[in-house]
């Protein structure tokens, strides 16, 4: 869960339900989150390859 | 004179008019320049055919020559220039070792684009180590790169002949830069990095993840996303988490309407096909469960 420092946040749990009933497929749902953990998982893995590409470019 | 779809020449000056040679000048290795050359470097090849140039390394102030005032120094350093394409060309082979089938290679577009990032930061002249970036004008025939480190000596009595070998000038802040990159060449300290102390880069992301985020800094994985919360971030009930959840589920829903709807045309014209067809519908009636489904499999795998 995101932390609830920012200001664009509410301040409690509890005003922190979802607001609306989602009008989306638990299928399509489910893709979609996936799709979310993909899109993390290859930042994490484009990280270590630039850092990686960085030290063999290093005399660039 | 610019060649078509190259860079600007920023980093000549436009006439070298100077009698003394100047750090960062470019010089025509041929004639008696290239016989010397030969004979004190044999191991550099001079192919055929192919012009080869160097730069001057040495300070401009060591290097005023007046009448009533000679060199100071006894030797004069150059360095080799190559052509910026056979040196990404080694670059690539040498160093980034990409995966190679059939005669074409492969990279990840993470390495693609911080390759791509390197080589803009070089075609700028910024943050560079050991290399300078000459864009292409006459007489060179295409964009160049100096190699710094590739450096040879000659005497000062050569002084002359490579004031008649000068083809191009620098402009005074690139003759500049030259001297600072060569300091930091020969300046830099060495010192141990973060994966000398049992810290590897996984390590680091996470850090640098945490940090971030305890910054509440969010990623998302693109501009639409920040278009999305935008628009929908109505009042202070609104979670930014869920926001993103939402946008990328309708994102997803957007992608599979199209082969969804075309999915149901499919099988209704499957259908259609087969209600029309009595003695296959009796065949189908008269099937077991089993072999039903089989069927139907099969169907699904046509559509």
């Amino acid at each position: 869960m995101q932390s609830h420092k920012s200001n664009l946040v509410c301040p409690t749990k509890k005003q922190c339900s979802h607001p609306k009933e989602s009008s989306f497929s638990p299928a399509t749902i489910e893709v979609a989150k996936r799709a979310l953990d993909e899109f993390e998982k290859r930042s994490d893995e484009g990280f270590l390859i630039r850092a990686e590409m960085d030290r063999k470019l290093s005399a660039l | 004179m610019t060649f078509k779809d190259s860079l600007p020449p920023y980093v000549y000056r436009n006439e070298i008019t100077e009698a003394s040679l100047l750090q960062g000048d470019i010089l025509k290795v041929e004639g008696e320049f290239k016989t010397y050359f030969k004979e004190f470097y044999p191991a550099i090849n001079h192919h055929d055919g192919q012009d080869k140039y160097v730069m001057i390394l040495t300070q401009s102030c060591d290097l005023v020559k007046e009448r009533k005032r000679k060199p100071k120094l006894t030797h004069i350093n150059v360095c080799l220039i190559r052509s910026l394409k056979s040196f990404i060309q080694k670059l690539i082979t040498d160093e980034l070792k990409p995966l190679s089938i059939d005669g074409k290679r492969f990279l990840e577009r993470d390495a693609l684009d911080k390759l791509k990032e390197k080589i803009a930061k070089l075609l700028n002249n910024t943050d560079q180590k050991t290399h300078f970036f000459l864009p292409a004008t006459l007489p060179f025939t295409e964009d160049m790169i100096t190699l710094l480190p590739l450096s040879f000596s000659f005497r000062i009595e050569h002084y002359d002949l490579f004031l008649q070998n000068r083809v191009l000038g620098l402009k005074s802040e690139f003759q500049a830069k030259i001297g600072y990159t060569i300091s930091q060449l020969y300046g830099r300290i060495g010192t141990m990095d973060l994966s000398e102390c049992e810290w590897d880069d996984k390590q680091t992301r996470n850090y640098i993840k945490k940090l971030l985020r305890d910054l509440d800094l969010i990623q998302v994985p693109d501009r639409s996303f920040i278009e999305y919360i935008k628009t929908n971030f109505n009042d202070e009930n609104s979670i930014i988490e869920n926001l993103i959840k939402d946008c990328q589920t309708k994102q997803t829903d957007d992608t599979f309407k199209p082969i969804k709807n075309e999915l149901l045309q499919n099988i209704n014209r499957q259908l259609l096909t087969l209600f029309e067809n009595k003695d296959e519908i009796e065949k189908l009636a008269g099937m077991e469960k089993i072999k039903l489904s089989q069927k139907i499999k099969k169907m699904l795998k046509q559509l």
